[in-house]
């Protein structure tokens, strides 16, 4: 009897895509199996006969939207990994004309 | 007996009484931290003692250890990640701001898995932690560190973190008390994200007593945290030497017989008898839902720890990798920052997420978990604590379970009960297996009834005192 893999390449890429981690070979070989194990382990779900919710009291544990004083910009800048003026580093997110600027790009 | 294994009454008299000095009390600790860290591994940073003379708090003096995971001004805050390292945190917990305030010091920061995930202490950047009582045993996870320190001794206190049973589970394997409060009495502002519907910050200890003091100076509202509860925090002190007469403790027992060792469960049993003769009522209870808790613990945790460590980019915090652009760095530092129980777990909770598998896992889950709030509080409305042993087993060897992860989770079997209902639950120690490793019951409250939960544990610890004589002349300081 065939048994379906529930974790299978393509869908062990889309996960990788999706969790914006790229596995080495190694690790994907040693991640397959265990995400398999816990996966099958996880179907358990699908069987349990669950009584209909009870109703209820609905809890709103949102707090107002409201401006509140927070940390200084160059406090959070401090502490990454590259910075310019008010704003956070990072290179381009998208292909610019001509390649990316030696300098990089700034964004927010 | 050293200092650091008195408990924080007893310093806190010899404190009063100037037969003790603040300097003197963190000395003696940070000497024994020193001197075990070579062979035990509790701690990834120790602090020279700075006395704040001006604080008069309730544990005025009082030396504390914290996880790694918990904020304090300036300190490290790398939850034991690559992808964290060199972070320092820029604003303090909470928890900390209400320690500080109380009087109490922060000697050190103590190990733990990765963000949180796992259950042997094994899985930390700055090296593992052993178990105080056998060299070749795990002190249970995450906060491995923090119920290391304590349990040897080192200092009276530590704090903890407990998704599904972080806490507990390493109090457990250690001989130490360890409380998780009922989900939103204790603020999680600058505890760093794992499962945010589960995660609570609380006390692990040498006695109940001690675990309420602290736990009063822990819990309360906070604006900074929006899922905390304005009901009054009672003086969870007041009472707590009653005793069981007329407690009813409810006890799954068929569930049970299916998912627990037979050493801890006669353990268990043993205890039960105890309370019986001193007059609480035995409750026989099924928890059919229950035996579906870790599945849909692992389903909820998952999915919510997933999304929280989205924000761990390459762009705010800590570490880059090199890229060519924007998306590579991204997948680079993710890649090369994360440990494997975190990709794994990350994986996880995109499978569950991910379309075409969310109503299959996440949707169902999150009706279950609806179903186990049910059960345990009609459960709990036949008695006032529920009991169980804290982990299936004591303190399994080091290595055994780190490629099987479903044998690893499978120590929090009877601990994410009470993260998924948010009720509170306790870890006792209650005596010594023919190893020499500490058993545990865990109790579970209802919500909000912390003071009742700590008197229910109270009685437990005054008719099973734990012998730590085995500690006097530890493996660790040889």
């Amino acid at each position: 009897m065939k048994h379906e893999d529930p974790i299978d390449e393509a869908l062990l890429r889309e996960l990788q895509e999706l969790a914006a981690i790229s596995l080495s070979e190694e690790e994907s070989l040693a991640l397959r199996e265990k995400l398999r194990r816990v996966v099958v382990f996880l179907a358990e779900i699908d069987a349990v006969e669950i009584p209909d919710p009870p109703p209820e009291e609905p809890r709103t544990v949102l707090r107002g939207d409201l401006c509140r004083p927070s940390l200084p910009s160059e406090t959070v800048l401090r502490a990454a990994p590259d910075h310019e003026g008010s704003f956070f580093r990072v290179l381009p997110a998208l292909p610019t004309q001509g390649g990316a600027d030696s300098e990089g790009e700034r964004g927010e | 007996m050293s200092l650091g294994e008195r408990s924080i009454e007893e310093l806190r008299r010899e404190l009063d009484s100037g037969s003790l000095g603040p300097r003197e009390l963190a000395e003696d600790c940070l000497r024994r931290a020193h001197e075990s860290q070579p062979r035990l591994g509790a701690f990834q940073e120790l602090v020279e003692f700075a006395p704040d003379a001006g604080i008069a708090g309730p544990l005025h003096g009082i030396p504390f250890a914290t996880k790694a995971n918990i904020a304090a001004l300036d300190a490290r805050l790398d939850c034991e990640s690559a992808i964290l390292a060199g972070y320092r945190a820029p604003y303090e917990a909470t928890v900390h701001r209400r320690l500080r305030e109380a009087g109490a010091v922060c000697l050190g920061r103590t190990r733990m898995d990765e963000f949180a995930m796992g259950s042997s202490g094994e899985r930390a950047t700055s090296g593992e932690t052993a178990n105080p009582w056998r060299e070749d045993r795990v002190p249970g996870g995450s906060s491995s560190g923090s119920a290391a320190a304590v349990g040897a001794g080192i200092v009276p206190f530590a704090l903890g973190s407990d998704t599904g049973g972080s806490i507990r589970q390493p109090a457990a394997f250690c001989g130490c008390v360890g409380l998780k409060p009922t989900y939103g009495r204790v603020s999680r502002y600058g505890l760093v994200a794992f499962a945010s519907s589960f995660d609570q910050v609380g006390p692990i200890t040498r006695g109940v007593r001690d675990a309420a003091l602290v736990f009063s100076v822990l819990a309360g509202l906070d604006p900074r945290d929006a899922s905390t509860r304005g009901e009054a925090v009672e003086d969870p002190l007041e009472g707590i030497e009653e005793g069981p007469r007329g407690l009813r403790v409810g006890v799954p027992t068929k569930l049970l017989r299916e998912v627990v060792d037979p050493r801890p469960l006669a353990e268990m049993q043993r205890v039960l008898t105890l309370l019986e003769d001193q007059g609480a009522e035995i409750v026989e209870l099924e928890l059919p839902l229950s035996r579906h808790a870790l599945a849909c613990y692992a389903v909820i945790a998952n999915a919510e720890a997933s999304s929280n460590l989205a924000r761990f980019d390459g762009v705010r915090f800590g570490r880059r990798a090199e890229g060519e652009d924007l998306e590579s760095v991204l997948h680079r530092t993710r890649s090369e920052g994360f440990g494997e129980e975190v990709k794994l777990r990350i994986l996880l909770g995109s499978f569950v997420l991910c379309a075409g598998y969310r109503g299959r896992y996440l949707q169902r889950a999150q009706r279950l978990r609806e179903g186990l709030r049910q059960e345990t509080r009609e459960a709990l409305g036949r008695c006032e604590v529920l009991a169980w042993p804290t982990a299936p087993h004591t303190a399994f060897r080091r290595g055994e379970r780190l490629q099987d992860p479903l044998e690893m989770y499978r120590s929090d079997a009877l601990t994410v009960q009470a993260n998924l209902t948010g009720h509170p639950a306790i870890a006792i120690p209650t005596g010594l297996d023919d190893e020499g490793l500490p058993f545990s019951l865990q109790l579970t409250g209802r919500e909000l009834d912390e003071r009742g939960l700590l008197r229910a544990a109270r009685a437990v610890e005054k008719l099973c005192a734990l012998d730590r004589s085995a500690l006097r002349d530890p493996w660790w300081m040889r």
